[in-house]
């Protein structure tokens, strides 16, 4: 019925368990209840683990994967459409606590930078590219899209729930999904297994390099492939109001700087600027 | 209260250069205002219930230096600031947007009224699409929500009261 039952990246950590549902809610949801110790008999699943510990103590690079969900979701309540059965959809935990809150950007690069690692290897070089703060975009395309969800205790980042949803197969998509593309949809074959696995392993490779403090590669490596930094285009305020300009600098909170044709500058953080194709 | 307590009472206002004390136990209602420290002195005495008449005065500070005791019966007229002193404040660990519920269709994570415990998520702050659920870290009752849903808030900012368990 599915590919996605064998899987065995070459990790030390990343998606060596895992939970596979043909149906569920939301893949981040599903982890989230088995991090609070309750595997809901509403959904049938399979597992590479056998009586593991669910609850608090649920081990790092914990992975749901499923079908198809019912509930699939952006941010504050954005739909995510995906076909059943043609594409990725999972959420892994990581547990972050090495990393301050307020260095928690970093732990958004890391990842998107990962999955723009597994990506752009199959499509032609310069195509992908990681929108701010976090979409993976093939030719302004919407190919794949991050929700990061963290649990803070005592100013502790306790727990990250990473949500992920890549187009793999799927071809058409709902009319008001206008910039939206799969892997298929850009030339690409590939099995979703294969894929999956490495992006496990391109995932716990950033995920390490941010456990070493190595912030300034990965904000390098981040700014290499964010499209459009550096270079003029046209913008849209929240307000409405259309402008022109660059992004020159991104801050450690990751907001972007941006310069203006006359040289004045602002900053902006995520939903306070549109980008105008 | 017996006169005597009253002139006890009279002494210790004076004693602590208080401008004016208020007591009231149900029926019993007695103002002293100084002169050094107010512009008129009157002391008014309502009936004494027989209760309290008999009992040693529960709420008359019994030492002298007793100025902790003395706030709590003054704390009805106190400023609303002072009385906020008492309650525990859950702050934002970051610069953000505050969210009460975890989507827009799904309740409140807590209301006024509600008791938290250290490990009770109490709200989202999301910051630059990536989203924190932050919890209580006190043990108590919510007695007031300080920002509106969807507001940005600042670090440090405090997000709940909450009256101590």
């Amino acid at each position: 019925m599915t590919d996605l039952k064998e899987l065995s990246p070459k990790t030390l950590f990343t998606g060596k368990q895992f939970w596979f549902y043909p149906l569920l809610d939301s893949t981040s949801e599903q982890l989230r209840r088995l991090l609070q110790g309750e595997n809901l008999p509403t959904y049938s699943y399979y597992s590479n683990t056998v009586g593991s510990t669910l609850g608090k103590d649920l081990p790092e690079g914990s992975l749901v994967l499923t079908d198809f969900q019912t509930r699939g979701h952006g941010q504050r309540g954005s739909h995510w459409h995906s076909e059943p059965g043609q594409n990725l959809l999972f959420s892994l935990l990581l547990r972050p606590r090495f990393l301050k809150p307020d260095k928690q950007f970093y732990l958004n690069q890391a990842i998107a930078l990962a999955i723009h690692d597994s990506i752009s290897m199959l499509l032609p070089q310069g195509e992908v590219f990681i929108k701010w703060p976090n979409d993976l975009i093939v030719k302004g395309f919407k190919l794949a899209g991050i929700l990061i969800e963290n649990s803070l205790s005592a100013n502790e980042m306790r727990s990250s729930i990473i949500g992920v949803g890549l187009n793999v197969h799927q071809l058409s998509f709902p009319k008001e999904l206008v910039h939206v593309t799969s892997l298929e949809k850009e030339g690409v074959k590939t099995k979703r297994r294969s894929l999956l696995k490495n992006l496990l392993e391109s995932i716990e490779r950033r995920y390490l390099q941010l456990r070493q403090n190595r912030f300034d590669e990965l904000r390098k490596d981040y700014l290499s492939v964010l499209f459009r930094f550096g270079e003029w285009a046209p913008y849209r305020l929240r307000e409405g109001t259309l402008i022109e300009g660059r992004f020159i600098d991104l801050l450690q909170s990751g907001q972007l700087l941006m310069e203006y044709r006359d040289g004045k500058q602002r900053v902006f953080a995520f939903k306070e600027v549109e980008f105008v194709y | 209260m017996t006169f005597k307590e009253i002139q006890e009472l009279i002494k210790l206002v004076n004693k602590n250069k208080l401008s004016e004390f208020k007591l009231k136990d149900g029926d019993f209602e007695i103002s002293i205002r100084t002169e050094k420290y107010a512009k008129s002195k009157s002391v008014a005495v309502s009936p004494v219930p027989q209760a309290l008449a008999q009992a040693p005065a529960p709420t008359t500070p019994a030492a002298p230096a007793a100025s902790p005791a003395m706030e709590k019966p003054a704390q009805t007229d106190a400023p609303k600031k002072k009385e906020s002193h008492n309650y525990l404040e859950i702050k934002s660990p970051m610069v953000g947007t505050f969210y009460r519920s975890a989507a827009p269709d799904k309740p409140p994570y807590v209301k006024v009224g509600d008791t938290v415990e250290p490990d009770t998520v109490v709200c989202i702050i999301e910051a630059m699409k990536l989203f924190n659920e932050i919890e209580a870290e006190v043990s108590g009752k919510i007695v007031k929500v300080m920002v509106e849903d969807a507001q940005p808030v600042e670090f440090g900012q405090v997000l709940f009261l909450v009256e101590p368990a």
